[in-house]
């Protein structure tokens, strides 16, 4: 028998299958595009509270003398991490699942941990001037080299949840260490030569700290512990 | 998303809309062909009732060989030119006696019984054909049941075609489905008889089933019969008939019916017979593969056949990654926080960010949905089929699942394959 071949149908199939995957393919790209543009705004409304929180604290150093103006500041800077903290998660979501423009990501990643050591210390120093009672823990991680650092990170955010405004968690993306000295900087400080290390208050905790063993290290850099701590305490006795 | 999987997927959307869209393009091309042979269904008739034999190859096929061989006898055709030959292939069970019951309650009928130690399916036709009468033979499995007008539509699709036409396949449709697995072969095989509509235009079809495939006898025993030793004798014919270039037709009214597997266990059997026995004709013919020398067979179905192979295992890749991973993830971090759900229902909030999501993949998947919906309805209506005859609900599980499982039995047979275990009880005891 004579055999076909219909070079004219796989042509045309071929050129509708290009039209939709390239309507796919575009539509992801313009995702990945608003997606950048999302977080840069983001970055730049953090900027914006970065500019409010350093001229309270200016106006607090300068203009009183006492801490009247504490429970203010301390509110603008709860207010601040925690538009920071969701605008990171949502980074890191959207990172994730980008198809094209990772690179762009990674500049964002080193605004972002810019973004976290600013507000650490300013985090800090808010502490001591206003005599809060809030705990402070330094996360560093890396996404390249610490396959157990995601664990930490959950035990992390469970406790971001459980202790809300109480905890201040500020995750530190070493992978960025090459292009960003602060980071040497900080790890020099706490002497940070693996992968996760959390600092808390002053302490330094190496490995994956569990979330039984966290509790009390939490618990412990509160002045008044919150009454999660008991809860929880009395959870794990059951 | 890791970057070798991301270009990975990619890749498959592509090759998927390619062929989805080309199914599509044929089917919509051929609408009004298909729709003038339904209309015309009833006068298509023979004009001449040459000999047929109808060979019931039977292994222990007690509970089904009466109805199966009833079906036969009511068949509407000139009782003269129609012989029926049994090949008992060395059953241990009551096979035998019921068939020389029927025999002899229907002494009118030409029944030839045969007999022979278990030496499996080819070699009981091969057996047939050496004695058979008929100018056409029918290869009939003993669970099948076929309609009374049957033949006449099968040879009327020889007379229409070309002298090369030398098998018409039947359409086969699941015996009265019960259990879920019989439902989604339901759906499986209406959407098959579909695409073999279509293979039929484009003479690329390469299985003739087990259950009522019409042999031209002078051809086959020209070919040197069925291959005995293959796991998919009706396979393998049908690339052999491809390779010295004779056509294979699809006769979409002919119907007949065939008991499925009612359990994952003895679809698993079946299935990863045919995908073993598959893959080893592929590699056994794999000289036509895009050789132009075969037309459309060469240059299109068999990529798409090789595809089909590898696109298994991505599947089940595929299902792992994207489905049971984020699941697994879940539940390790569920453990990590001490299964704690009250914090962290406590502190769930309900928000939608559209940029969280892939609208481009969503775009293409959907898309690819659409070609699939599309071909599920149109399958039916090809094959006078109500969509919802036997419910709705199990629907949604045959999109979602089937194909799935599916996959999960190919990789299995793939690694049976390749350790060695593959089982070859089909082809008998004796070899």
């Amino acid at each position: 028998m004579a055999r076909q071949i219909y070079m004219r149908t796989y042509l045309a199939v071929g050129v509708i299958s290009l039209l939709i995957f390239s309507l796919g393919f575009l539509l992801s790209a313009q995702i990945d595009n608003e997606r950048i543009t999302r977080v840069e705004k983001a970055t730049q409304l953090q900027e914006l509270n970065y500019k409010s929180l350093q001229f309270q604290q200016l106006y607090l150093n300068t203009l009183t003398n006492n801490t009247e103006s504490c429970p203010v500041f301390e509110l603008s800077l709860q207010s601040s991490i925690n538009t920071l903290t969701d605008s990171l998660e949502r980074m890191e979501a959207y990172k994730a699942s980008a198809n094209f423009n990772r690179d762009e990501f990674g500049e964002l990643s080193r605004n972002y941990v810019l973004d976290n050591l600013r507000y650490w210390l300013f985090a800090k120093r808010t502490k001591e001037l206003c005599s809060l009672d809030f705990a402070t823990v330094l996360y560093f991680y890396s996404d390249s080299n610490c396959g157990i650092c995601p664990d930490q990170g959950v035990v992390l955010s469970y406790y971001k949840k459980l202790f809300g405004d109480r905890l201040l968690v500020f995750p530190i993306n070493s992978d960025i260490e090459g292009t960003e000295a602060s980071v040497s900087m900080l790890k020099k400080r706490y002497n940070v030569t693996v992968y996760p290390t959390i600092i808390v208050g002053e302490a330094r905790y190496e490995g994956v700290v569990s979330r039984t063993e966290l509790l009390p290290v939490i618990c412990g850099s509160f002045a008044e512990p919150p009454n999660e701590c008991l809860s929880v305490s009395n959870d794990e006795a059951n | 998303m890791n970057s070798a999987i991301n270009v990975l997927t990619w890749v498959m959307y592509f090759i998927g809309l390619y062929f989805s869209v080309f199914w599509m393009y044929a089917l919509f091309e051929r609408y009004n062909i298909f729709s003038a042979e339904h209309k015309s269904s009833a006068s298509r008739k023979p004009k001449r009732f040459p000999m047929v034999s109808v060979i019931i190859p039977a292994y222990n096929a007690a509970s089904t060989i009466r109805d199966c061989l009833t079906s036969v006898i009511r068949i509407d055709y000139p009782r003269e030119m129609l012989e029926i030959i049994v090949v008992n292939d060395g059953s241990t069970d009551k096979t035998l006696s019921v068939v020389s019951e029927i025999m002899g309650s229907n002494s009118g009928m030409r029944i030839k019984l045969m007999s022979q130690n278990n030496l499996g399916k080819g070699a009981a036709l091969n057996n047939a054909i050496r004695e058979c009468k008929g100018e056409f033979f029918a290869c009939l499995d003993s669970d099948s049941f076929v309609e009374p007008e049957i033949l006449q539509r099968m040879l009327f699709v020889f007379e229409e075609g070309s002298p090369d036409v030398a098998i018409v396949t039947p359409a086969m449709k699941v015996y009265r489905p019960r259990t879920l697995i019989q439902k989604f072969q339901r759906v499986e095989y209406l959407i098959a008889l579909l695409f073999n509509r279509l293979l039929s235009h484009f003479d690329a079809l390469y299985v003739a089933p087990g259950p009522f495939s019409l042999y031209r006898t002078d051809v086959v025993r020209k070919l040197g019969g069925f291959d005995e030793r293959n796991l998919t004798e009706d396979q393998e014919i049908g690339y052999r008939m491809q390779k010295f270039n004779y056509r294979l037709k699809h006769c979409f009214d002919g119907y007949v019916y065939t008991v499925s597997p009612e359990t994952i266990g003895q679809l698993f059997r079946q299935r990863s017979r045919w995908w073993t026995g598959s893959l080893l004709n592929f590699l056994k013919y794999k000289s036509l593969l895009l050789n132009p020398k075969y037309g459309h067979f060469g240059i299109f179905q068999l990529p798409f056949i090789m595809i089909g192979y590898l696109t298994v295992f991505l599947v089940v890749f595929f299902f792992f990654y994207f489905t049971i991973l984020p699941w697994f993830d879940r539940f390790y971090e569920f453990y990590l926080v001490g299964f704690d759900w009250k914090t962290l229902a406590s502190s769930f909030r309900l928000s939608f960010d559209v940029l969280r999501y892939d609208l481009g993949r969503m775009f293409i998947l959907l898309t690819l949905l659409g070609f699939g919906l599309a071909t599920f309805f149109l399958a039916h209506r090809s094959a006078r089929e109500g969509v919802f005859k036997h419910g709705f609900l199990y629907l949604p599980l045959y999109f979602l699942f089937y194909y799935v499982l599916l996959a999960f039995i190919y990789v299995i047979a793939a690694v049976q394959l390749l350790v060695g275990r593959r089982n070859n009880k089909w082809l008998g005891k004796s070899i």
